[in-house]
């Protein structure tokens, strides 16, 4: 996982659960905390420190990524402007995931391993299906909800189904209102 | 004392309270400082990374360019070089045809895409295109020698593709001129589905690319020049296309002089050599070429030491096509038996490296003739025959007959229908239960492609799949039958909680099999459809798993690896050896 991710997790976890948050999680997982942007590091200390936090404030880990996902994008969005200034809208913006975005990360940061979404669009509708290893729907289901606020925009979002749940891949499906 | 002691604490209190707010302060200055390290570090690796990859981009392609002599060959490596990096959708070349000042640029062939069948009516649009010096790109490139930008291509006045452009979900251009000398000789067209502006380094490293492809033309320009003076094919060392046409001209004439007919002429192609071309690279097939004409070679040499033959004669006058031209009294026997030694001759495996490769021939046999106004037409029946023995292949032998050339103009209809049918999706899928000999349950059922010409009117695939595999349209065709068939058991499993297990057989054509790119188009049509791969199998004739069985070994595993399950029909239909299936993961 790129060392930007855990960067923009920390501001996250500050942000939300204030100055020392982050720090604790760090004691408890016994972890370095030493991630800079530019380098990759283990998924499974995201997991770790996800897991902690959810301890921590007796959240589901699943309402957490979600909750990290969306306080991400107005991080992302002062990291990156660029990708938000080429998509008019949410919708442009998710379709472009494969062909620009995750494209330029790779270009940011050599061997990123971005996950592959598949697209099956109707009006008002995204189909997204996600099969990455990492098991990390619930973070693309946070993601929307922050760009559906970024832009403005009501995106009903229901999963039918997903790899917890034992299926071949996610199915994450966008109902545009 | 008391008050001394409280004012010492208040004032180290306030000490401490001064030295947090420092190194909070101190944290705030190096955090920012890291995150500004980061981003200047950011863009020196974006831009490194950029340039180290258009620099690889161009020497594979000059590399390759340097080593090819066919300007087909090297566009399509470009092509396909250049949308892989990019990402772009569909990459297609144009050459320059016509006479100075009739100069125009013409749709080819010569085309890469990432979803054929998305594409395909803008493929076939652009296959027909002819592009005038104009101010719209690809013609604009007549007038300025450098790449072309167009963000987006339905503002321009003349882009008469915009219909199938639009189907295709295609939104942007870039038009590369292919540049010998000061001369365009041709052009690439790469196609977007985002309007994604290329940075100016692209913009070059594409100009230089266009440049490097021009020198594969100028050596073609040369060696055609200098084969048109040789008469000796250099690969080979047998006579050329050229020699031989002298030779069939002057026996053409002589006999039509003495009314005296007792020529043939055999057209022999070789099936397998493009395959090998393809998957073991250039100069696998020239060595196979070369082994191959040395068999023949030998066939003929012992022809040519019998008294009953007057003459015989072998030339190579194409790619993998050779003709032998026989003069001899019983001509029509004597063909014959030559014909069944190079079958016999040409049968046992060649190996390349580690690899077993064959090449086998389709062999068409027309005897000269009153009826015959010229050698041409002589030669075109011989061509004309073979292309019947090669629909009937492998390794047969047809002698012309009028009915063939009739029904050569039929093919030429049905591809042209056929092309339509493609455009259109005018196919359906049947199914065929497929019921397990020991219980007689269904366990599955196979999919069956039917071609809905009319609305009553059904054609049934083994009336069009020999053309559509004869013209290349197998490979969207497949597409779309793996589409909709995985589409068809996601309803299925859908609506049914009984029969987890079934699955959906679809047959894989040769071709299909072959693309580069079959595994990955396999994996998106399953995550398109949400199709679980235990729901489809895939079935190959045992001649497509032999062809290359060290690529099919490959290629099954990834499948199999993806959960796909492979297994072969006709079983013993095709090549005698099973020495290669050992290397295939199979269900058998």
């Amino acid at each position: 996982m790129k060392g930007v991710i855990f960067n923009i997790v920390e501001e996250v976890v500050v942000d939300k659960l204030g100055p020392g948050a982050w720090d604790e999680l760090l004691s408890v997982t016994g972890l370095s905390g030493i991630y800079t942007s530019l380098g990759s590091y283990p998924d499974a200390e995201l997991f770790q420190l996800v897991t902690a936090c959810a301890e921590l404030t007796a959240a589901k880990p699943s309402d957490l990524l979600h909750l990290i996902g969306e306080e991400s994008i107005p991080l992302l969005f002062m990291r990156y402007p660029k990708f938000f200034e080429d998509a008019p809208d949410a919708r442009a913006f998710i379709l472009s995931l494969n062909t620009i975005i995750h494209p330029e990360v790779r270009k940011l940061y050599a061997g990123a391993a971005c996950p592959h979404f598949n697209f099956v669009e109707a009006e008002n509708t995204i189909t997204m299906g996600y099969n990455s290893p990492r098991q990390l729907c619930h973070l693309a289901h946070g993601f929307i909800l922050g760009l559906a606020k970024h832009y403005g925009e009501t995106i009903d979002i229901d999963q039918p189904t997903c790899m917890h749940d034992g299926a071949p891949m996610c199915h994450i499906k966008l109902v545009w209102k | 004392m008391k008050l001394g002691g409280d004012l010492n604490a208040s004032l180290v209190r306030e000490d401490i309270h001064e030295k947090c707010m420092r190194l909070e302060r101190e944290i705030v200055r190096e955090k920012a400082a890291r995150r500004e390290a980061e981003d200047i570090a950011e863009v020196g690796l974006r831009q490194l990374y950029l340039s180290q990859h258009k620099l690889k981009l161009l020497n594979r392609i000059s590399g390759f360019a340097n080593d090819v002599d066919s300007p087909t060959q090297a566009l399509h490596f470009a092509l396909n070089e250049i949308c892989n990096e990019e990402n772009w959708s569909v990459g297609h070349a144009l050459l320059r045809t016509g006479p100075a000042g009739d100069e125009r640029l013409e749709g080819t062939d010569i085309w890469v895409s990432k979803h054929q069948d998305v594409d395909f009516p803008f493929l076939e649009a652009s296959r027909k295109i002819v592009a005038w010096p104009c101010a719209s790109a690809p013609g604009r490139l007549f007038l300025e020698h450098s790449p072309i930008w167009t963000p987006d291509i339905y503002g321009q006045n003349a882009f008469t593709r915009a219909i199938s452009a639009r189907r295709a979900g295609l939104r942007s251009s870039i038009s590369v001129p292919i540049i010998m000398g000061h001369e365009l000789v041709g052009a690439m067209e790469f196609y977007q589905t985002e309007a994604v502006t290329p940075s100016d380094e692209l913009m070059d490293v594409l100009l230089q690319i266009g440049t490097q492809l021009g020198r594969v033309f100028k050596r073609a320009r040369h060696a055609d020049i200098l084969l048109k003076n040789a008469s000796t094919d250099p690969l080979t060392g047998l006579p050329n296309r050229i020699s031989f046409e002298s030779e069939i001209q002057s026996v053409f004439e002589l006999e039509h002089r003495t009314r005296e007919f007792q020529t043939a002429v055999i057209y022999l192609d070789l099936d397998g050599f493009k395959l090998v071309n393809d998957t073991l690279g250039h100069s696998s097939g020239d060595t196979l070429l070369v082994a191959m004409a040395n068999r023949l070679r030998f066939v003929v040499d012992s022809f040519n030491g019998q008294d009953w033959v007057d003459n015989v004669s072998l030339a190579r006058v194409g790619g993998d096509e050779f003709v032998i031209l026989l003069s001899c009294a019983d001509v029509r026997d004597v063909a014959n038996d030559i014909a069944a030694e190079i079958h016999k001759c040409l049968h046992p495996i060649h190996r390349i490296g580690l690899n077993d490769v064959q090449a086998v021939a389709s062999i068409g046999i027309a005897l000269n003739g009153p009826e015959y106004a010229n050698a041409q037409e002589l030669l075109r029946d011989a061509d004309v025959a073979m292309y019947e023995a090669k629909a009937n292949g492998p390794e047969q032998t047809y002698h012309f007959t009028a009915e063939m050339r009739n029904a050569a103009l039929a093919r030429l209809d049905l591809e042209i229908e056929l092309r339509r049918a493609v455009e259109n999706s005018s196919f359906e899928l049947h199914f065929q239960p497929i019921v397990s000999l020991s219980n007689r349950e269904t366990v599955g059922f196979e999919a069956l492609v039917r071609w809905r010409k009319e609305q009553d009117v059904l054609i049934m695939p083994n009336d069009f799949v020999p053309t559509a595999e004869a013209c290349g349209l197998i490979v969207p065709i497949g597409t779309w039958v793996l589409r909709e068939a995985c589409r068809a058991a996601v309803r299925f499993h859908a609506s049914n909680s009984h029969g987890a297990d079934l699955y959906i057989s679809v047959n894989v054509a040769l071709q299909q099999f072959q693309q580069l790119h079959f595994v990955t188009l396999v994996r998106d049509i399953l995550l398109e459809t949400g199709a679980n791969p235990k729901w489809i199998r895939l079935e190959l004739t045992e001649s497509t798993a032999a062809t290359n069985p060290s690529h099919a070994a490959r290629t099954i595993t990834q499948l199999n690896v993806m959960g796909i399950q492979v297994s072969i029909d006709d079983f013993g239909t095709g090549y005698s050896s099973l020495a290669y299936l050992r290397l295939c993961p199979l269900i058998r």
